[in-house]
Order: C-alpha cells, then sequence, then structure tokens
C-alpha cells in the first residue's frame, strides 16, 4: 500500500484544485421572448437557379418567433468579461455551408484568430460578401471548384454575410473574442456557460430587433436566470 | 580791490562733490543705455530656447541611457575586460607583435623616401636628358646612363616597398590576433552608446559649462557682439517676395525665427508658443515641404512686419477674444496702426493660399479657404460685388424674364418678404424687414415696395401661355419616381427626410446643415406644390432648358406619363399638406405708403409738385411698377437675376477685388464700437448683420444699407471672411505664383465643370460626394432595413465610384456618353441624366478625367484580334457554369440573365467600345480593389491567386488565364457590331 499512497495523495490533490477551479464559475440561463405577435412566415423567391436553389423551399428567417414567443438566433453574449480569456478555437473549424442556396447555419459563431471554413456544397458559382467594418470586408467567388475557403477573422464583430449571385440569401458571423456566447434555440433558451462569478452587462442581439443589454449577476456556483424580453415593434 | 582769484574761483569742496556726483550718474546713466540698448525681448526668448533645448537633450540623454541595453553593455564591458586580461597575460607576444609593426613601419619610413630620392632625381635627369637629346648635345650619352641607372633604383625601391607592404600586412594581422578582441569589444560598446555620445556632444554645445560658458558669455557681450554671437538674429531674405513699401519694393527679410526657434525643427510639438514646431511640418516649413522656410520665409504665408523682432512690432493678430485680452494683459498688445499687412489670425491662415495657388477651382489641403469659396460661388456674392476670380461666373439665381408663366402673384410677394420662412435652406438673402427698416411706417412702405416689384415682374415677364396638361398623373408613382430615379443628388425633400426640430434648429443657425451640401444645389422641394404651376412643372421636368436656356437642371429623359406622374407629386408638395403653421403673412396693398414712397424718390430730381403731378397722372398699377422698378434698381436684384429692363445694368455692390488690403479707416463702423477696429471683424459683422452699420444714424429710406441677410453661420461668416482677406492687392511676382503644369490644367479646367453640374451629387469623385447616397439609405430604411443594412446596401443601389474613370474607359466612348448616355448598370434605377453639354464642354470633362489618370489621351489603339485556339477554348470554359459561370449574371447583348433586373451585371459585349483592356485585367484581377464593395466577387484570391484559380485551365496559371479573359470580353459582340456596321 505504501507506493500507492503518494500517487494518490497527489491525484486527490489535483482532483481537489480542479473542483475548486470549476467550482468558481457558474452559468446564465434564460429565455428570450418577443412582446408582439409573430410575424407571419414568408417565402422567399428562388429567382435563379432553380434546379438547385428550387429544391428546397427558402422560408424568410431573419424573425423566427414561437409559439411560446420565444426568440430563435438571438446571440446572448457578455459584453465586459473580466478575466481576458479568448475563445478557444475548436478541435475541427466551424463551418458554414452554402448548401440550397442558403447559409447553414444562418449564424455560425468563429473564434477570433481562428480559421472558418466556408464550403460551397450545391455545385454551382456562389460568393461570400462580407459586410464587415472591424475586419476588412471582402466579397470572394466559390465557383463549382472550389469546395472548401478558409478565412481567418481577427477582430471580434458580428457582420451580415451575403450572396451576391443569390440575392435572398443572408447569413450573419459573430467573431468572438472571448468564449462566453450563447445562440438562443428554437424556443428562445439559450446557455451561457463557465462565467466567471461576477456582475456583468449581459447583451442579448438579434438581427431584426436590434441590441439591448442588461446586469447579470453570476454566483460562484450554479446558475443565474437571465430572461429578456423584447418591446413590440 | 580786484577780487582774488580764489574769491572768484567757486569752491572746490562742493564743485569736487558735484563734479563725482555727475559722473558717477552719467556713469550709471551711461550702463542703463548700454543695458536698454543691449537687453531685448528676443534675446530673452533665446536664452530660454537655449534652456529649453538643454532640458529635452539632457530627458534624451537620460532616455538614451535607459534604452542602451544594460544587459548587453554589461555583457560587452566584461568580454572587453576578459580581452584585456588575455592580452595582459600575452602581454610579451602583444609587445612582440607591436615592435614588428613598428619595425616594418620605420622601414617603409626609409625606403619610401630613397623611393622618393631617386624619383625626383631620375626626373630632373630625364628633363635634362631630353634637351640634350633635342639639341644634339655630346651630354646626350652620359646623361642616358645617368637615366638608365636611376630607372634601375627606382623599379629596385619601388618592389622593396611592395614588399614592405606585404610584411606590414602580416604584422597588422599579427597584432590583431592578440588584440582584436579588444578593438572589436571597444567598437561595439561605442556602437551601443554612439547616441548617448551625441547627445552628450549636442548637450555640449547647447549648455555649455565652464570655460565654454564664460567665453559665450563674451561673445555676447555688449559692444563685443558684432563678432560672432551665438544669440543672434535669424533672417531669411527673399529677393522673389518684395515688400511693396508704396515708394519702392525691397526683399522681404523675415526674422520671425529669432523667437520661432522651433518652427521648422520637428520635437517641438506641444511646447508653448514661441517655441511650437510649425503644424503640418511635412507640407510647411520644414526642408522636404512644397514651403520650405528658407526659400518661402514665414510673412508670405502669414503677413505682418517681416523685419521686427519684437512682439507688437510684428503686427501679431489675436484670433479670439480671449486671446485679444489675453495678449493685452501679457504683451501691453496694441494693434500697430501703420502696417498695411497685418498678421492674418491663425484660424485664417489660409487665406494667403490664393496669392500663389492661382486659376485653380480647389487650393489643395486649403480645406477652409475652399469651403469659404465654395460659398461664394453657391450664394452669389460676385452678383452684386465685383471679386476677382469670379468674373466669369453666371448668374446665380434663376431667370425672371417668364415668371409669370411659372408662378403666382401671390407667391412672389410673399416670397420676397421672407424667402427663408418660405424654404429655409434657399440660398435667396432677406431684403425687408431687417434692422434698419423698423422705423414707424417702414413696414408699409415694405409692403408697397414688394408689391411694387411683383407687379414690375409680372408685367414685363414673358407668357409662354404653356398648355393644360396632357394626362392624370399618379403621386404615388410620382414619389417613388422621384426619390429612385436620381432627383435626389441635386435636390432634397427636406421635411421627409429631417424631423421638424432638426430643421428649425437649423433655421436658428444652432445646428449644421442636416442635408448635404451638394443636394442643396438645386432648391428643397418640400413646398413646391405651393409656388409652381402645374403646367409650368411638366414643361420643365420634361425639358428645362425650354424656360431656361442656361439652367443648369439636366433633363432625365422621362416619358410622358413618368412627366405626368412626377408632376402630379410635386404638387402634392404643399405647406397644408405638411401640416405646419402657414409662413408669414402675404404683404398688404399701401396705397399710402406706396405714394409716399414714390413722391420721395421722384423728388430727388424734381421739385415735389412736379413729382406728385407724375404721380397722380399714373394709374394704380403704373405707381405699383413704378415703383417696384426703382426698388430694383436700388437693391440690385438684376446682380443675381436675369430681369427685363435691366440686362445690362451693372451691378451695385462695392468692389471687392482687393477688399483683404483695405484699411479699416477705410471701413464705415458706425456706432458698433464693440467691434475690433480691424478689417476682418468688420467684414464678420457685415456678413453676419449687414445693415447694423446703420444703426443709431439718421438717413432717408433710399439711402441706408442695402446688403441683405445671408443668415451666415458663425463657421460659414469666418469662411466668407477668409476670403475677403485673401483678396489682397499684393501682386506676387510670376516666378513665385504656382504654376500649373499642362495636365494639371485639363484636371482643373474639369474640375470646374464638375462643380458647375454638381456631378458629386451622384458621384464620388476626388474621394468626396455620393450626396445621393444619404437619400437612398433613407428610402431602404424606410423599406424596413435596418439603418446599418441601409448604410451598408445604399452604395450598391447608387450610381458608380467614378475616380479612375479615365483609366478605365475608352475616351471616345465616354465623350458619347457623356452627350447622349445610354443605360450601363441594369439594375439600378437611377439614371445618368442628359446635361446637353457642349462639346468643348464634354472634351474637357473626357481629358479631365484622362489627366487625373495620366492616360494617353486622345488616341490609343487595342489589340482587337478576338482569342483562338487554345485561349479561347480555355476563356469559354472558365465562362461555362461549372467554373465562373459569367453570364449567371452578366447580361450578354440581347440575352438577359435569370432573375430580376437588380441582381444583373453589366452587358459585357459593350466592353468592346467602352472598356479599356488593360483595366479589364485589372478589374478581373482584384473588382473590390477598384470598387469597393462591388458586387463582382474576386475570383482570384490577392493572397494566394494560383491557389484559386481553376488548375485545369491553361496550366492553372492566374496570368495566362486572366488574359485570355480580357481578350474574350473585350472582343465580344464584334460579329454583331460589324452586322451593324458599327465601328467596334
Amino acid at each position: 500500500m505504501r507506493p500507492l499512497r503518494t500517487p494518490t495523495l497527489i491525484g486527490s490533490l489535483l482532483a481537489a484544485t480542479l473542483v475548486a477551479g470549476a467550482a468558481q464559475a457558474g452559468e446564465i440561463v434564460g429565455k428570450v421572448k418577443y412582446a408582439g405577435s409573430a410575424p407571419a412566415p414568408k417565402k422567399l423567391a428562388i429567382t435563379k437557379d432553380q434546379a438547385v436553389c428550387g429544391k428546397v423551399e427558402h422560408m424568410e428567417e431573419s424573425f423566427l418567433v414561437a409559439a411560446d414567443k420565444g426568440v430563435k438566433n438571438v446571440v446572448v453574449s457578455l459584453t465586459d468579461p473580466k478575466d481576458g480569456k479568448k475563445m478557444t478555437a475548436p478541435p475541427k473549424n466551424p463551418t458554414i455551408d452554402q448548401s440550397g442556396c442558403r447559409f447553414l447555419p444562418r449564424i455560425q459563431i468563429v473564434p477570433a484568430g481562428a480559421n472558418l471554413d466556408i464550403i460551397n456544397s450545391d455545385g454551382i458559382l456562389h460568393n461570400i460578401h462580407t459586410w464587415s467594418k472591424e475586419n476588412p470586408a471582402f466579397n470572394k467567388a466559390q465557383p463549382k471548384f472550389k469546395k472548401v475557403m478558409t478565412e481567418k477573422f481577427d477582430k471580434p464583430e458580428i457582420f451580415r454575410i451575403s450572396c451576391d449571385v443569390h440575392s435572398w440569401m443572408t447569413g450573419w458571423l459573430i467573431v468572438a473574442g472571448h468564449p462566453y456566447y450563447a445562440l438562443s434555440d428554437d424556443t428562445g433558451s439559450f446557455k451561457v456557460a463557465d462565467v466567471p462569478a461576477g456582475t456583468y452587462a449581459l447583451e442579448y442581439w438579434h438581427e431584426k430587433l436590434g441590441k439591448q443589454t442588461k446586469q447579470v449577476t453570476v454566483p460562484a456556483a450554479g446558475s443565474v436566470t437571465a430572461d429578456f424580453e423584447y418591446a413590440a415593434k | 580791490m580786484p577780487k582774488t582769484i580764489d574769491e572768484t574761483l567757486r569752491p572746490t569742496g562742493p564743485l569736487n562733490t558735484l563734479f563725482a556726483a555727475s559722473s558717477i550718474l552719467m556713469l550709471l546713466v551711461l550702463g542703463w543705455m548700454t543695458w536698454d540698448d543691449y537687453h531685448r525681448s528676443w534675446k530673452g526668448y533665446q536664452q530660454l530656447f537655449f534652456r529649453l533645448e538643454a532640458e529635452k537633450t539632457r530627458a534624451e540623454i537620460e532616455q538614451a541611457r535607459q534604452d542602451v541595453d544594460q544587459n548587453a553593455l554589461d555583457d560587452l564591458r566584461s568580454k572587453l575586460e576578459a580581452a584585456r586580461a588575455t592580452a595582459g597575460q600575452h602581454a610579451a607576444e602583444r609587445t612582440a607583435a607591436e615592435d614588428a609593426l613598428q619595425t616594418v613601419d620605420n622601414d617603409i619610413y626609409r625606403d619610401d623616401l630613397i623611393y622618393r630620392k631617386f624619383r625626383s632625381t631620375f626626373d630632373a635627369v630625364k628633363f635634362d636628358y631630353e634637351e640634350a637629346a633635342h639639341a644634339g648635345s655630346r651630354a646626350e650619352a652620359a646623361l642616358n646612363r645617368e637615366m638608365e641607372h636611376l630607372a634601375a633604383e627606382m623599379e629596385r625601391y619601388r618592389v622593396i616597398l611592395l614588399e614592405h607592404e606585404k610584411r606590414r600586412a602580416g604584422a597588422v594581422e599579427g597584432l590583431k590576433a592578440v588584440t582584436g578582441q579588444i578593438d572589436a569589444a571597444q567598437k561595439q560598446i561605442e556602437q551601443l552608446e554612439s547616441g548617448t555620445v551625441l547627445l552628450e556632444k549636442k548637450l555640449g554645445a547647447v549648455a555649455p559649462a565652464g570655460l565654454m560658458k564664460a567665453a559665450i558669455a563674451l561673445l555676447n557681450a555688449p559692444l563685443l557682439d558684432f563678432i560672432a554671437p551665438t544669440i543672434r538674429i535669424q533672417q531669411v531674405v527673399l529677393e522673389r517676395s518684395p515688400i511693396d513699401i508704396n515708394f519702392t519694393r525691397i526683399p522681404r527679410a523675415d526674422r520671425c525665427q529669432t523667437c520661432h526657434l522651433a518652427a521648422d525643427r520637428a520635437d517641438y510639438e506641444g511646447f508653448e508658443q514661441p517655441f511650437r514646431t510649425h503644424p503640418r511640418l511635412d507640407l510647411f516649413a520644414g526642408a522636404n515641404s512644397p514651403h520650405p522656410v528658407d526659400r518661402f520665409g514665414c510673412t508670405p504665408c502669414h503677413g505682418g512686419r517681416d523685419r521686427a523682432v519684437e512682439f507688437n512690432y510684428a503686427v501679431h493678430m489675436p484670433d479670439t477674444p480671449v486671446q485679444n485680452a489675453d495678449w493685452k494683459t501679457k504683451y501691453d498688445w496694441e494693434r500697430d496702426h501703420y502696417w498695411e499687412f497685418p498678421m492674418l489670425e491663425r484660424s485664417r491662415t489660409e487665406a494667403s493660399c490664393l496669392k500663389c495657388h492661382q486659376g485653380v477651382v480647389t487650393v489643395p489641403k486649403a480645406a477652409h479657404l475652399n469651403r469659404g469659396r465654395q460659398i461664394v460661388e453657391r450664394v452669389g456674392c460676385y452678383g452684386c460685388h465685383k471679386m476677382r476670380g469670379f468674373l466669369d461666373r453666371p448668374k446665380v439665381a434663376p431667370r425672371l424674364t417668364r415668371i409669370a408663366s411659372k408662378t403666382t402673384p401671390e407667391w412672389t410677394a410673399r416670397w420676397l418678404k421672407d424667402p427663408k420662412a418660405f424654404r429655409g435652406s434657399t440660398r435667396m438673402p432677406r431684403f425687408f424687414g431687417l434692422a434698419n427698416n423698423q422705423a414707424p411706417g417702414d413696414r408699409e412702405r415694405e409692403d408697397a415696395e414688394i408689391l411694387g416689384i411683383v407687379a414690375y415682374l409680372m408685367a414685363k415677364s414673358e407668357d409662354l401661355a404653356y398648355p393644360p396638361l396632357p394626362g392624370r398623373g399618379d403621386p404615388p408613382r410620382g414619389e417613388r419616381l422621384v426619390k429612385s430615379i436620381g432627383c435626389m443628388g441635386c435636390h432634397a425633400i427636406e421635411k421627409d427626410e429631417v424631423s421638424s426640430e432638426v430643421l428649425q434648429a437649423r433655421d436658428r443657425r444652432e445646428s449644421p446643415d442636416p442635408i448635404a451640401f451638394e443636394r442643396r444645389f438645386g432648391p428643397d422641394l418640400s413646398r413646391i406644390g405651393d409656388k409652381a404651376r402645374p403646367e409650368w412643372l411638366y414643361q420643365w421636368v420634361r425639358n428645362p432648358r425650354s424656360y431656361n436656356p442656361e439652367t443648369r437642371m439636366p433633363d432625365l429623359r422621362l416619358s410622358q406619363q413618368e412627366a405626368l406622374d412626377i408632376t402630379a407629386y410635386l404638387m402634392t408638395l404643399t405647406e397644408a399638406a405638411s401640416g405646419d403653421e402657414p409662413p408669414v403673412a402675404a404683404p398688404q396693398p399701401r396705397p399710402a405708403a406706396r405714394d409716399a414712397a414714390l413722391l420721395a424718390l421722384m423728388s430727388q430730381r424734381q421739385t415735389p409738385a412736379d413729382a406728385q403731378a407724375t404721380i397722380d397722372a399714373m394709374s394704380g398699377t403704373d405707381r405699383d411698377a413704378r415703383l417696384g422698378e426703382r426698388t430694383i434698381a436700388r437693391y440690385g436684384c438684376f446682380g443675381c437675376h436675369l430681369i427685363p429692363g435691366f440686362e445690362k445694368t451693372p451691378a451695385i455692390g462695392t468692389d471687392l477685388s482687393e477688399e483683404g488690403s483695405k484699411h479699416p479707416d477705410l471701413l464705415f463702423f458706425g456706432f458698433q464700437h464693440q467691434l475690433d477696429h480691424t478689417a476682418p471683424a468688420w467684414f464678420y459683422q457685415k456678413l453676419k448683420s449687414p445693415r447694423s452699420f446703420d444703426e443709431g444714424k439718421v438717413a432717408p429710406f433710399y439711402d441706408r444699407l442695402r446688403m441683405p441677410q445671408f443668415d451666415f453661420t458663425d463657421a460659414d461668416a469666418a469662411s466668407v471672411t477668409m476670403v475677403l482677406q485673401a483678396l489682397t492687392k499684393e501682386k506676387v511676382p510670376l516666378e513665385s505664383v504656382r504654376r500649373l503644369t499642362a495636365r494639371e490644367e485639363a484636371v482643373e479646367v474639369g474640375r470646374r465643370l464638375v462643380r458647375d453640374y454638381n456631378c458629386q451629387g451622384c458621384h464620388i469623385l476626388d474621394g468626396q460626394g455620393g450626396a445621393i447616397l444619404e437619400s437612398i439609405a433613407f428610402n431602404l430604411e424606410k423599406e424596413g432595413k435596418s439603418e446599418e443594412e441601409a448604410q451598408s446596401l445604399a452604395p450598391s443601389f447608387g450610381p458608380p465610384i467614378i475616380d479612375g474613370e479615365g483609366d478605365k474607359v475608352q475616351p471616345d466612348w465616354l465623350f458619347a456618353f457623356l452627350k447622349s448616355p445610354e443605360p450601363i448598370r441594369p439594375w439600378l434605377a437611377v439614371r445618368m441624366p442628359t446635361f446637353h453639354l457642349t462639346d468643348q464642354e464634354a472634351s474637357q470633362l473626357v481629358s479631365h478625367f484622362a489627366a487625373k489618370d495620366k492616360r494617353t489621351f486622345p488616341f490609343e489603339t487595342f489589340d482587337r484580334r478576338p482569342p483562338a485556339g487554345g485561349d479561347l477554348k480555355a476563356a469559354m470554359t472558365m465562362f461555362s457554369p461549372d467554373y465562373f459561370d459569367c453570364w449567371n449574371c452578366h447580361q450578354q447583348g440581347a440575352r438577359k440573365p435569370q432573375g430580376p433586373p437588380e441582381g444583373w451585371a453589366p452587358d459585357l459585349t459593350l466592353a468592346a467600345r467602352r472598356l479599356n483592356p488593360d483595366w479589364i485585367s485589372r478589374w478581373i484581377q482584384d473588382p473590390q480593389k477598384l470598387m469597393p464593395g462591388t458586387k463582382m466577387p474576386t475570383f482570384y484570391d490577392p493572397a494566394d491567386p494560383k491557389g484559386s484559380a481553376p488548375p485545369d485551365v491553361l496550366g492553372g496559371e492566374p496570368d495566362l488565364q486572366i488574359e485570355a479573359l480580357t481578350q474574350y470580353v473585350f472582343t465580344l459582340g464584334q460579329k454583331r457590331a460589324a452586322a451593324m456596321g458599327t465601328q467596334p
């Protein structure tokens, strides 16, 4: 038993510190709602490349509100994290796929300085036109033979991307400087995990409803609920 | 008894005291005189500057010492120590090496002397020999032998010396082996410390210590300071720009730098004056700037007394009242009454640029001056006042020869009473209801005058008898047209785009104009429905020149229905529709006041009785017209408007061509004693409140001040004051004038046209303009887009950027296009209007663009051979859907792409006639560089062109591919052109 005692001691100490360290972070959960009435779903007119783009039905996705008023695709983030932590690049590059003449996913979060893979699954001419201000804007073509294009963005920013060949295509890129970002799902629920304890200004951003901020205090352990309701427009 | 000498002489004791006292007094006075003569304020400034410089240098030395990498220095020092130690250990070897070197040097010295001796002797003997040989003397043979002997010796010693050199090199090597490390280390230390050493040297020069200090004090002492003082006057003598002192012209001698010592040095930004670096050293005063101080001096730009070295004597002029008060306390400042070229205030220094930069539309980098001149052009000061530089400008306001066809007498009367109440952004100033016409009876008389003017104009007006409208217009359609086809580049409908609070703040001059300057080129259309007759408006929008041949309004090639729709929409823009309060009430008929005014006017040349008789004989309308005529003559309306009966009348205002040189004593300040007694202060007051100088004066109405009220903002009034200060009588010699090259002239002539036709209302040119984008973004927002999206989308729906147009298009195509535009970009709703340019104007514009881009003009040959074989196949492959799929968006002659026109791209068959093939290559290479934000994507990633090129076409080489594409595009449609019989 003696040979095992020291490693066990060290191991348990390590575990303790890990646990202790993890216990310093809480999480923010919540639901984003819209007070007004949800807009009627609109179909987008497909005016070009019917063979490829017309395969799927395209609906207007800029303002999706669930039956219980939850808003989809709201980006929830901390505006002032104090620990200076950077978002780590995931093992596989985040992707945006131009598939069926849509950007999938519509909103993608990519760490600042990390690579983003832009894929053209459609096999027809597409282009990525970024409307960024902090990062250099570009408009790059992606013909059939260029299946994957890799791009990098260095400055944190939220900006729109569009395709000039297919004018109905719209997407959004969130270049994240810090890891505290979350995207609300179909029901409007979101979770920002591993937030160090403290008081922060939490920002809600939606492409149509705009930006709003709210103060939130994150406990040392457990979660805090930060629901938000957008006023009717 | 005669007086003894002792009795007649004055007592010596008191006299001695008196003489001693007076001697001492005179000595003191002498000392005081010398000191007073010697002590000058500028010397104090120079000494202060040297102290500042010393402090600065000391700080820099500190910094340099800190910057020196202490670790590296210590490292090197220890290396040096170690090297010295090793050298010490090998002391014997070192001595031996040094001795060896010394020996060689000694040998060289000795043998070199011997060599020289032989050489000089040889030269002498050679001379003798040549003489002897020539003379055929008997000594020839002996001399020849002697010469050969000497030559041999010389050669021997030459070789010896070469051997010595070799030995020496070896000895040096040997020594270096021993001491080399020491030398290397020492050199490196020197390098590290070189910065500090230089600074310390500088400090020694600037702040001498010990003996140097005493020597310098001596050099600067009174009586001795003629030799080589360190504190002395700095001056720049300029023959090229003499000063006119009335009876002669003398070279300028600028002594400003005596106190302003750091003006051309880069390190003194932020220091207190007079030691501050000149702002924009790269543009002014610096040695590498276009205006270096040793060639341009200071006073040609700033004014002031060049030879002065004292603050007040140099005629410094304060810029603000705060500075004025400050200088009064600090320097006991008072304006110098006798120097005719006072210094320009700091905020208005740009006024002097115009002296040398003549014949240009905008003076480069002189933003305030350019703004002032733009205001003068826009508002039309030159209409009444003759101004050099504006002599050939057209009249700034519309002609009134046909006013009865355009509008009603009621509207005209309300407009005259207060133009700004109807249209806040109008350029027309206010003539009536101003400060010097507020006495009892004046208001009635002014109403009579206004109605008189209206009567005169209506009576003399041509009636064009417009037919009734040929159909019904649809206002909503008209609104869409007006807001999309391009009207908004020159016009605005301000009540739609800006809230009424902002407009009111603008009217009170509390805020800057909310609408872009270019969009006030034509009038604000917010209430056009109240002004214009619909029949006139319809004819106007269809064909402006039929009403006014000099108008700059172009025609937008409207169809009849479009014109009807637009007319219908514009007629709905009225005050009633906008719900604002009605403006100033219309003038009332005042027969009594009218008759009294007429009597007063006519009695100037006849007896009152005769005048009254003439008046009684006239009908009411005739009296109105007569009063109107006299009023127009008095107020000089014909300076800006073409008025029947006044076509040739000279303008009534003072000639301002040399106003900048006007002495303030020649300006009438009246009772405005709160103003500074300077010309600029008077100009500013005149611009802000022209009739204020009549305050407290008694004069009949026909003798009062007449300049109308333009309601300038403070900033605009300051800019126009600057323009006035720029108009001086100073004649700059021709060699100092900035002469334009032929290319620059072509650019300026075209720029004049660009300004006159307001190209920048729609297009971005010279990096500025594109005012219409403001309205396009506004419309996009109204359609529901967010502000950010509207701002970023607007350029895609707006007119193209035309910077680089000279490089891009063929000149003959551009000429034809300017004369008669055709649509190029199918997705744009805005249309390029037809300006009805003359051939000369169109040529000047084309050469303007070509000159800006340094393009060969006007003739150029292009390679019009279509690609063949492999290149043709490659191009067609790249055009295909699997590759670049160009026809997805681009039009191909009659074949239109899929989708709505907003998604289309230009017709590529136009390229043969229109584009420069060089430009096509560059465009395909990187469109975003040539036109940022364009919808054409980049196919060849600038960071990695080869990686983004299709690998199976022409070997994957981007250059070859682009060449093939260019030639293919450039020769498209040639068959069609040949079939049509036109030149491709």
